[in-house]
């Protein structure tokens, strides 16, 4: 019986976490970058499906995410944007756009967070390790789905369970 | 063609990969020896960020093409060939018939006889034959089916070294480690070999474990340091069996702990437990047959993946080393000259490169070298100036190997 409780729980439990106070802030006072290094600061009144990328991920994954998104694109308000997190050269600018570009054609937006040494970033703040993770911004609350809650083990689809929060936070 | 050739008289020579090596002959004597000096570089104005480029090198030719050199409609493929003595650029093109279908860009080694296609995501190959300035399509390959081919290399003699080593799902049909030969003037795989490895698993990462020489293939194991000798029949004719001293770790039994079968762990689990443990261990990762004696093998000591061990072969004495350095450091800092004494970066991130007769050839990705006497910290600066106007383009780049 307990078991079956504990189970429940589990799978009770929201894909997304929502973000404290703090890291909201972080959040919205972070600068990312275009592709020609203009800074983009996130609104607090636009929603956003954010994928999080670095350079420990899987690639079929972003595919993944974006066949969903393309299916359910229509659906939802929301502004579909990635953050890849990067070393600051225009070089790398250009390599991870054309990348982006290529795994996620029906995003609206690619954008980067610069790894400088110090630079208290999104993905240090998330403790991120593999990609995508995801980020999800709905009247001004943000909250982050980490890779372990994004697809089903077998399948690699996305969780049902998940697909029903972000289509309650972004309808 | 954007074509820039430099020559080291001429103009502003950018000795771009002088490595000044402390070396140890026994345990005694120390000698420096540079390893390396930039002669050309030739840009092939195929842009790299769009393009995925394929190559083979039959000297003097190395061969290329690139994604955008296949046209699918016309079932056309351009080839160009690149004269590392004359520096002069050539090109061919190829009719594929729409009976092929290439799933990935496909790999191909070639020579004036013969063309071989691999198709890297089924295995299939495709033999071509010579016919006036071209290639014409001939036959599939029937291959045996536990042969996987992911790397292909021209030997001597119209033959071709295939190669692959992967850690398949036991539900594969594949052998894990395969060698063969395909004599393509017999038209037929004459050899096949599926050697003993150590840590096979660890060949997830980018490695160079097999070199060709003129009349031998070395083979080398992902862990330990263990380094086989073929000759073109597969059969192995000496070994390297080495057990380096200081700060070398081997993997107790040189085997991975704990579950590697990929039916019972999750790949994406594994690759993070290799992660981790290549930061632990000792491992060759590079190997090259720089001429008819030496064998260059590089190694991870540790886990700063910018300091390598390197060992010089004489391919006739298997007992150890004639120099090894074990602190080879293949980054720079952001003070540091990048004009002489500086590593060895091929070393670093070695993708597409061939060495012969003491020449290193590398197509790089990049097309901007930095001006003579530059930090890297300027290096960097004029770099990103330098591609806020410019995409970067596949460039080739000849280097002088030098011995004591």
């Amino acid at each position: 019986m307990n078991i079956i409780l504990f189970l429940f729980v589990l799978n009770a439990k929201a894909k997304t976490d929502k973000l404290n106070e703090e890291s909201t802030k972080l959040v919205f006072n972070s600068s990312f970058y275009s592709k020609q290094n203009m800074p983009f600061l996130f609104s607090d009144t636009v929603n956003y499906f954010i994928v999080l990328k670095n350079n420990k991920n899987c690639q079929s994954c972003f595919t993944i995410v974006n066949d969903y998104i393309k299916n359910v694109k229509d659906s939802l308000h929301a502004h579909f944007i990635s953050i890849t997190l990067i070393d600051s050269t225009t070089l790398n600018r250009k390599i991870q756009e054309a990348a982006n570009k290529k795994l996620m054609p029906d995003f609206d937006g690619f954008f980067y967070q610069y790894k400088n040494p110090g630079n208290n970033n999104l993905f240090n703040m998330l403790e991120i390790n593999n990609t995508p993770e995801l980020l999800i911004i709905s009247n001004g609350e943000v909250f982050h789905v980490p890779y372990s809650d994004i697809f089903e083990y077998n399948t690699m689809d996305i969780q049902y369970k998940l697909q029903q929060e972000i289509f309650k936070l972004l309808k | 063609m954007k074509i820039i050739q430099e020559n080291s008289c001429r103009r502003h020579l950018v000795v771009f990969c002088m490595l000044i090596l402390t070396v140890h002959l026994g345990n005694a004597q120390k000698t420096n020896f540079p390893i390396s000096s930039i002669l050309t570089r030739f840009n092939t104005g195929k842009n790299s960020i769009e393009n995925r480029l394929k190559s083979c090198f039959l000297y003097p030719n190395l061969y290329y093409y690139t994604s955008e050199d296949w046209n699918e409609e016309k079932r056309m493929m351009k080839f160009y060939s690149f004269n590392t003595t004359n520096k002069h650029l050539d090109s061919f093109t190829v009719k594929i018939p729409a009976e092929i279908v290439f799933m990935n860009l496909p790999a191909f080694s070639l020579n004036s006889n013969f063309l071989i296609f691999i198709d890297e995501a089924r295995f299939d190959m495709y033999h071509f034959t010579k016919k006036g300035n071209t290639y014409v399509y001939e036959k599939i390959i029937k291959k045996n089916v536990e042969c996987a081919a992911q790397d292909i290399t021209p030997l001597e003699q119209n033959k071709f070294l295939i190669s692959s080593f992967y850690n398949w799902h036991p539900d594969d049909p594949w052998e894990k480690s395969n060698l063969f030969i395909y004599d393509a003037e017999k038209r037929a795989i004459t050899k096949i070999a599926h050697p003993q490895m150590a840590c096979l698993e660890l060949k997830v990462f980018k490695t160079n474990l097999v070199t060709v020489s003129s009349d031998r293939i070395y083979l080398a194991d992902p862990c330990g340091y263990k380094i086989k000798c073929y000759n073109f029949e597969l059969e192995q004719v000496d070994e390297i069996n080495y057990n380096p001293p200081g700060s070398w770790t081997n993997l107790p039994g040189n085997k991975i702990p704990g579950e590697t079968d990929v039916s019972k762990i999750h790949v994406k689990l594994l690759i993070d437990k290799l992660l981790l443990m290549r930061d632990t261990i000792a491992m060759i990762e590079n190997i090259f047959s720089i001429n008819k004696n030496m064998l260059l093998v590089s190694s991870s000591i540790s886990s700063n993946r910018n300091i390598k061990r390197m060992d010089l072969w004489d391919k006739q004495s298997t007992k150890k080393p004639i120099f090894t350095n074990e602190s080879v450091n293949v980054s720079w800092e952001g003070s540091d000259s990048i004009d002489i004494n500086t590593p060895p970066f091929f070393l670093k991130d070695p993708i597409n490169y061939y060495v012969k007769d003491n020449f290193l050839y590398i197509i790089d990705e990049t097309d901007f070298y930095p001006p003579k006497n530059s930090t890297l910290q300027e290096f960097n600066f004029n770099k990103d100036k330098y591609y806020e106007k410019n995409d970067p383009s596949y460039t080739i780049s000849t280097f002088k190997i030098q011995f004591p």
